[in-house]
């Protein structure tokens, strides 16, 4: 429905730019701003030095960069990817532009996982956080997908019922962060949403789920556009509906929390990066998810080296950036909206 | 149970207006019974261990005494302001929902609660000289600016909205006010865990003042909201049919939304977001009541004061002996309730 | 006389305010963990669980484990996550995280290259400050940069277990980093600690030298009081939308204690763990002799301070007796420490009506 207005929205092609030269354009901006973000971490790495140590260099400053900055780096892409497909695929299913993972409760339901262990076992291994977060948001999904079926799922049914899972995860880590209240700084820092102190353990643990999982979405690709028609629609063109719905919500869920369990609950990118990726490429998943990956991990880029650049040595949290991205952007949409 | 039987019996058209009239008494007598009995329990409990017998003594007693002085300072504002709380976060959602024409509209999901909290945050972390009136007209202020981003993106303007754009809307703005609101706890190092037992939501704390602080504003958001019960009746047929009625309605919308927020606004400045009161109330009271406002604001007002008084007396057993926030427990009986309404919200609408 | 001595052997075991009697495997003043540490038991992790690490021996044998080490050019430290650091030569340029492991190291005659001091210079408190020499700022301390760790170029670091546990993995490839306790927990496991960072700095005798002196200087401070003086007192911090009292085994709570007054903030609420929000009806009727209350960000006003305006608070002992003192939160709270303990000791004997 709502999918279908925004691609109804552009119907003289306006001299659209191609494909080819967004994606190209895109990875070439990414690619400079990786490097400038090489140089910055409130230790004043001189940048040429700072590139040579990530290739592999050794310098004085290759622990900093190899442990440290070059991690960062590369989760802002992988993490910024599988946010920005996420949020697309759901968009898509949900046929609603304002849907997103953290909207139907899987960054919340990561953020149970995550407080369960930080806040209720905090002698455990800081290893068992991002696995926390990764069950906990798979879980959320299932008990969604249980709440909102009944003799299959509606996207509308989707919608409401992800709202309310959400506010189940909210209320679950209120009362986690009141009984337990020792390590509440930590907590609340990992649902904001940070790449603070992810090093190349981190990296390893998204690296395969992104390799994975985002050309098993471009498979669905056409499927998924099928499914954007409307129900009746697509069954009539013989698509199985509720199954390829349900497999491609189980993909995106996973790439989320995958995404979460690395970097905590960034909440926007999967908003923001499928809806500006729709604006400049249309309807077709096979050609603005890709555009969407991308643009995830722009803004994940931009937000993390704001995030460490703005007020050395403070480290603000990237998805405090990224709120404040989102914020403005919304209004934007208000104003747009009211024409 | 109980309501189907109700609503079966309200559906025969013979005997309904009758049958909402004992309806109506039958839930009037019952949340005035439940307020009395919790707001006793509530007075009940206390780290100086007087019974409920012991605190109606005490207050019957000398006002020199330290039992009558415990009592009054302490526990009666707790109780009163939980009260007052629940009755003001129950009619701002009844005057929400019937505005917004969505029944799942109510202070927490429409961002009101997070724009009053984020002020209450900042009034705390960063103007701390802030206090009594100016932090209340600030709230105020700042649910507002929610409540009015919200219904924009959700385009509210254009006639009626889908429950599902104005949820996933205000879960947006909400989530953008929380990161913001979190920004400032994060750069408060110390202390994060009383603020956020604040942001959690009760009237753990509450004092004489807190209840001088809110008083005035609950009384005009309530006189106004009896004041919109006509409109949103009339409001209720349908925009067109209301216009036709000669309804004003971009205005009426407009001072539901100023009446929300200003009982919204003025109970999260004094007592914190607190969550859910404001969905599950009226959705309740309408099943039993009908959907004249003239009846289901007081009623709703009245049920609201029982529940968070009840609340109240729960919280403290959460993790007794320790104190836990009221919002807690509202919480965790709104959490059940949302998603049960959230899944007939989907069945009815396609 | 005997008193006396078991009185400054106290100092160092903090308990004996409390009245459990630092008993045979319950601790001992630095003078002699020489002779405890060749008697020293396996060492093991001290769990942070969810809240403070009380003074428990297995913590004391890891510090006396890791005293059997001194003087060793290559010392294998067991710090509080149970991991065995080893330490070289002698280090010079010290990260601390917690100001409290600057103050130690200081102490030691090894002031850092990096404290983290929250971003704010005005954090450490003077008495510590002298004694540093410029350093530069790590950030916050729950979340400390770690590439301008690395920048330093240390040759040790020192983090906070508690807070810093996820990166500890980053820490450790930079240089050999101990994680040592401070926040969470009590007076003797802050003097736990600061033997820790005597032995991983190579500086055993300076740091005993110091623990000996420090014992010295509290059981002075203490004698400044009358020494029958056991009046019931709390700690409390408060905020604009909450008051936090702190129970007994917490920092200063257990410094205060190891004056001879008695931590009213016991059993029931009290227990292990951290300060949680404290209704005024709750400490009325605690009712001790003497409220010691500090406001965060040292505000001018908080949800205490308006308490003191009620006719309940005013009916108090301690407001009656005007034993309310308001004092400084960064000295109470946020140091915590060897020199802490003493300005701490310092201003509530001179506060009480002691010299």
């Amino acid at each position: 429905m709502a999918a279908a207005t925004l691609t109804a929205a552009r119907p003289r092609a306006r001299a659209r730019t191609s494909l080819p030269v967004l994606l190209a354009g895109l990875v070439a901006a990414d690619l400079a701003i990786s490097v400038v973000s090489l140089s910055v971490s409130g230790a004043h790495l001189p940048l040429w030095a700072a590139v040579q140590a990530a290739f592999g260099t050794h310098n004085a400053y290759s622990t900093v960069v190899t442990q440290s900055v070059l991690p960062r780096v590369l989760l802002c892409w992988l993490v910024g990817a599988a946010l920005g497909v996420s949020g697309g695929v759901i968009q898509g299913v949900i046929r609603n532009p304002l849907a997103s993972p953290d909207v139907i409760g899987i960054s919340k339901g990561a953020a149970v996982g995550a407080a369960l262990i930080i806040l209720v076992f905090p002698a455990a291994s800081a290893n068992l956080i991002p696995a926390g977060a990764f069950a906990g948001g798979i879980l959320a999904f299932f008990v969604l997908y249980f709440l909102a079926h009944k003799k299959g799922v509606t996207p509308v049914r989707l919608a409401l019922t992800g709202v309310a899972v959400a506010a189940v995860g909210d209320a679950l880590i209120r009362f986690l962060l009141i009984r337990w209240p020792a390590n509440i700084n930590q907590a609340l820092v990992w649902m904001v949403g940070s790449l603070y102190g992810r090093g190349p353990s981190a990296v390893v643990g998204i690296l395969p789920w992104v390799a994975v999982l985002l050309p098993a979405v471009l498979y669905f690709a056409r499927r998924l556009d099928v499914l954007g028609l409307g129900d009746d629609l697509a069954s009539g063109l013989g698509e199985r509906v509720e199954l390829t719905r349900f497999v491609t919500l189980l993909l995106a869920v996973v790439l989320a929390s995958a995404a979460a369990s690395v970097a905590g609950a960034i909440t926007f990118v999967g908003l923001m990066a499928p809806h500006i990726a729709r604006r400049l490429a249309g309807g077709k998943h096979l050609r603005y998810l890709p555009l969407a990956a991308l643009i995830g991990a722009t803004l994940m880029l931009v937000a993390d080296t704001l995030g460490r650049g703005i007020d050395p040595p403070l480290d603000i949290p990237a998805g405090l950036i990224t709120a404040f991205i989102g914020g403005p952007y919304f209004l934007y949409l208000l104003v747009k909206a009211v024409r | 149970m109980a309501a189907r039987t109700l609503t079966r019996r309200a559906s025969r058209p013979c005997s309904s207006a009758a049958t909402h009239h004992v309806t109506t008494a039958v839930v009037v007598a019952l949340g005035l019974a439940l307020l009395v009995a919790g707001a006793i329990w509530d007075l009940g409990i206390g780290a100086s261990g007087m019974s409920p017998g012991a605190v109606l003594h005490a207050l019957a007693g000398p006002a020199s005494s330290i039992s009558h002085q415990i009592v009054w300072t302490i526990r009666v504002p707790r109780v009163l302001l939980a009260a007052i709380v629940g009755g003001t976060m129950a009619v701002a959602g009844v005057i929400m929902q019937g505005t917004a024409a969505n029944p799942l509209a109510a202070p927490d999901i429409v961002g009101v609660s997070a724009g009053a909290a984020l002020v209450g945050v900042a009034g705390t972390v960063i103007f701390a000289g802030l206090g009594g009136t100016a932090l209340v007209l600030a709230s105020i202020g700042g649910a507002a600016a929610a409540a009015f981003c919200v219904i924009g993106i959700a385009g509210a303007g254009q006639g009626r909205t889908g429950p599902a754009r104005l949820a996933l809307a205000g879960v947006t703005v909400t989530a953008m006010l929380l990161a913001l609101t979190q920004a400032l706890l994060l750069l408060h190092q110390t202390g994060t865990a009383g603020v956020f037992f604040w942001l959690v939501g009760g009237v753990n704390f509450a004092s004489w003042q807190d209840i001088h602080t809110i008083a005035p504003w609950a009384a005009a958001g309530m006189a106004g909201a009896m004041l919109l019960a006509r409109p949103l009746n009339i409001l209720a047929l349908g925009e067109d049919t209301a216009r036709g009625l000669g309804l004003k309605v971009t205005r009426t919308r407009i001072l539901g939304v100023l009446c929300t927020v200003c009982l919204a606004g003025s109970a999260v400045a004094v007592a914190g977001p607190v969550a859910f009161v404001g969905l599950i109330v009226p959705h309740i009271v309408r099943l039993l009541v009908g959907t004249n406002h003239l009846v289901l604001i007081p009623v709703s007002g009245l049920c609201g004061a029982a529940l968070v008084t009840l609340a109240d007396v729960a919280c403290r057993y959460v993790q007794f002996p320790f104190e836990t926030p009221t919002g807690v427990v509202t919480a965790l009986l709104g959490t059940p309730f949302f998603i049960y309404l959230a899944r007939s919200q989907a069945r009815r609408t396609r | 006389m005997l008193a006396a001595a078991a009185a400054a052997a106290c100092l160092a075991v903090t308990a004996c305010g409390t009245g459990s009697a630092g008993g045979a495997g319950g601790g001992s003043t630095a003078g002699s963990t020489a002779a405890a540490a060749a008697a020293a038991s396996p060492a093991s992790a001290a769990s942070p669980a969810s809240g403070i690490v009380t003074s428990d021996s297995a913590a004391d044998a890891n510090a006396r484990a890791n005293l059997a080490q001194c003087g060793l050019p290559a010392r294998q430290i067991t710090d509080a996550s149970g991991a065995v650091v080893t330490v070289n030569g002698d280090p010079d340029r010290v990260v601390t995280v917690q100001p409290s492991f600057a103050d130690e190291a200081s102490l030691a005659g090894v002031p850092p290259v990096g404290i983290g001091d929250d971003n704010d210079p005005n954090l450490i408190i003077p008495q510590i400050k002298d004694r540093l020499k410029p350093y530069t700022s790590i950030g916050l301390r729950q979340s400390p940069n770690v590439a301008v760790i690395g920048q330093l170029h240390p040759d040790l670091i020192i983090a906070d277990y508690v807070a810093n546990v996820s990166i500890l993995a980053q820490l450790r490839a930079i240089a050999p980093t101990i994680a040592l306790l401070s926040d969470h927990t009590d007076y003797r496991q802050n003097l736990d600690s600061a033997l820790n960072v005597g032995v991983a700095l190579n500086k055993c005798t300076q740091m005993k030298a110091a623990l000996a002196a420090h014992a010295n200087v509290m059981a002075k401070i203490r004698a400044g009081l009358n020494s029958g003086d056991h009046r019931t007192f709390i700690f409390a911090l408060s905020n604009k939308k909450n008051t936090s009292v702190f129970n007994y085994q917490q920092y200063a709570t257990t410094v205060v204690s190891s004056l001879g007054l008695t931590a009213a903030a016991r059993g029931g609420q009290f227990q292990a763990g951290d300060a949680k929000g404290t209704s005024m009806e709750t400490l009325v009727t605690l009712n001790p002799d003497v409220v010691f209350y500090a406001n965060e960000n040292n505000a001018a006003a908080s949800l205490l301070t308006s308490w003191e305006q009620s006719p309940v608070f005013q009916a108090m002992t301690a407001y009656k007796d005007h034993a309310v003192y308001h004092v400084d939160q960064r000295t109470w709270s946020l140091m915590r420490g060897v020199t802490a303990s003493e300005v701490i000791a310092q201003q509530a004997v001179s506060l009480l009506g002691g010299k």
